[in-house]
């Protein structure tokens, strides 16, 4: 692989007053310090535009969601008989508790949507032929961890949507067998589902995801971001674009959230089913709808066994029409499964 | 020799606090672990100052019930029944024992079920409950499940307002001059090699 150094001119000269020389200097000094020099690596020029930021941003709006998240967990009670009035009492009483976790909310909307728009771009690009493989399955990783910490995130509320979520989660380990155990309330007798699935969401999942992001920046450091050769700049500069434009959009966040603070349901009833999932699993639902309760297995199935095979399946100079046509089909399916479950009849799945 | 009396400081510094505690505060044991809204429950107070009044209180995440006024014995100790709330949400709650300046004096947890819930759970553990003859009291109401969702107050107040204008000003700002700065930033030579 080419080696690129990068040499720069003094951009320091003519700064202005002494004030802010001075501040340069701290910041200088900082930079040594933090050894941010090692950010001043080259990168292709293009990399600089906005589509090739969807993977920075889903990592802003992963970092919004911690230090909410953070919050929010001190006010949160993972015992069953005291969750939803804990996420009430966010809500209406703890200082600032409705806004943090509106802003939680919609961080984790953002993010949703930039992973999945990142993952159609790198597929566009063909960012996962060799050497490229590992990065790409390590995002198909980080987006089931994405997946999983929605999926966690939905129960904890506690509320109806959140108890149809775990009965639903229940209802697959059954049919997973021995594979669905962990979810299974059988499975540690001496502590509620609830409050296991606040563990993995506060701590086993976050964890995973923060040693799976290490990995996937450490391969594009190491292995280059795919963009067309088009002159070249250097990445500090990309980051500094990146929070620009991250900055201005939790500036957005943070207004939206003030302003539309996310539903609560009433407290979960247990063997009914009147609610439609979190949007991003109204495609499950559709297909739920359809094929009954394997639905939730077979499509997230489907679509991950796909994901994992692209690298395998597309190993030439150029993408396969084929494969082409069936990730745009697979994409449509997706995207018309989701919009459909809006509209679709509210159906009882469990027991069925 | 040194070892021992290191050891001896040890186990005495670990034992301290949990023989302070002891005596600093007295103790509460609820008839049950678990009692449905609208029973009585017995609470039996200990190691409590002697011949002082105490408010008991039921406190909860989002509510609070005052369960009454009980004096303690010449050895500090009292035995009371009360009646939770018909109105108390079930949840997880704190049994409080009050001394007359507010301070808590001891504590108990303790959790109410709906009335409804409470008889099953009754039923589930035959009855095998502290009080099972008041949760079996209760009266069997039934909750419906509905998609709608809760109309909750949510109101920022003048400072949260600030606080979330400040927030969002300063990202705007720091971003617009992250933008601007990338913009005026000088041109980079490279060297391949």
């Amino acid at each position: 692989m080419e080696r690129t150094e990068v040499v720069e001119p003094d951009g320091r000269a003519g700064t202005g007053t002494a004030g802010a020389e001075r501040i340069l200097d701290r910041a200088g000094w900082a930079a040594t310090r933090l050894a941010l020099g090692a950010l001043r690596y080259s990168i292709p020029a293009s990399a600089n535009r906005l589509p090739y930021m969807l993977g920075g941003f889903t990592f802003l709006g992963l970092v919004v969601l911690a230090l909410t998240g953070v919050w929010l967990d001190q006010l949160y009670n993972p015992d069953p008989l005291a969750a939803h009035a804990s996420v009430v009492y966010t809500v209406t009483r703890a200082p600032l508790g409705a806004w943090v976790r509106a802003l939680h909310y919609w961080a984790a909307c953002v993010v949703l949507v930039s992973v999945v728009l990142h993952l159609v771009h790198v597929f566009w690009r063909r960012s996962y032929v060799a050497p490229r493989e590992v990065t790409w399955w390590s995002g198909v990783l980080l987006l089931v961890l994405v997946g999983a910490l929605t999926f966690t995130g939905t129960v904890l509320r506690a509320d109806q949507e959140g108890g149809e979520a775990l009965a639903h989660a229940v209802a697959a380990a059954e049919l997973l067998g021995p594979l669905g155990a962990l979810l299974s309330p059988d499975f540690s007798p001496s502590t509620s589902l609830l409050a296991r699935i606040h563990n993995a969401h506060v701590s086993l999942l976050p964890l995973l995801l923060g040693g799976t992001i290490a990995l996937h920046f450490w391969l594009i450091r190491h292995l280059g971001i795919n963009a067309p050769a088009s002159g070249r700049a250097v990445f500090a500069e990309h980051v500094r674009r990146l929070l620009g434009y991250g900055l201005i959009g939790v500036a957005g966040l943070c207004l939206v959230a003030a302003l539309l603070p996310p539903a609560l349901g009433h407290r979960a009833v247990e063997g009914v089913e009147v609610t439609k999932p979190f949007w991003p699993f109204l495609w499950i639902y559709t297909l739920e709808n359809t094929i009954g309760l394997w639905g939730m297995i077979v499509g997230p199935a489907v679509l991950l066994g796909f994901l994992i095979a692209v690298p395998l399946l597309d190993r030439g100079a150029e993408r396969p029409a084929w494969l082409t046509a069936l990730a745009a089909a697979l994409l449509v399916a997706l995207l018309g499964a989701l919009a459909y479950g809006f509209v679709a009849p509210q159906m009882q799945h469990i027991g069925m | 020799m040194r070892l021992s009396v290191l050891l001896l400081l040890a186990t005495g510094l670990a034992v301290r606090p949990a023989a302070a505690f002891t005596h600093e505060k007295g103790v509460i044991r609820l008839g049950a672990e678990e009692v449905a809204a609208g029973t009585e429950l017995e609470v039996r107070g200990e190691k409590l100052p002697k011949r002082t009044e105490f408010t008991l209180v039921l406190r909860g995440a989002l509510e609070t019930h005052t369960l009454g006024k009980v004096t303690t014995d010449t050895l500090g100790a009292f035995v009371a029944r009360v009646l939770v709330p018909a109105a108390a949400q079930p949840g997880a709650y704190v049994v409080r024992a009050l001394a007359p300046d507010g301070d808590e004096s001891a504590r108990a947890e303790l959790r109410v079920l709906a009335a409804a819930a409470a008889v099953a759970a009754t039923e589930d553990h035959g009855g095998a409950h502290g009080h099972g003859e008041g949760a079996e009291a209760g009266h069997a109401t039934s909750v419906e499940a509905t998609a709608e969702p809760l109309d909750l107050p949510v109101r920022h107040g003048p400072l949260g307002w600030a606080v979330i204008l400040g927030v969002s000003a300063g990202c705007l700002v720091s971003g617009l001059a992250l933008l601007r700065q990338a913009r005026g930033a000088p041109e980079h030579a490279t060297r391949t090699g």
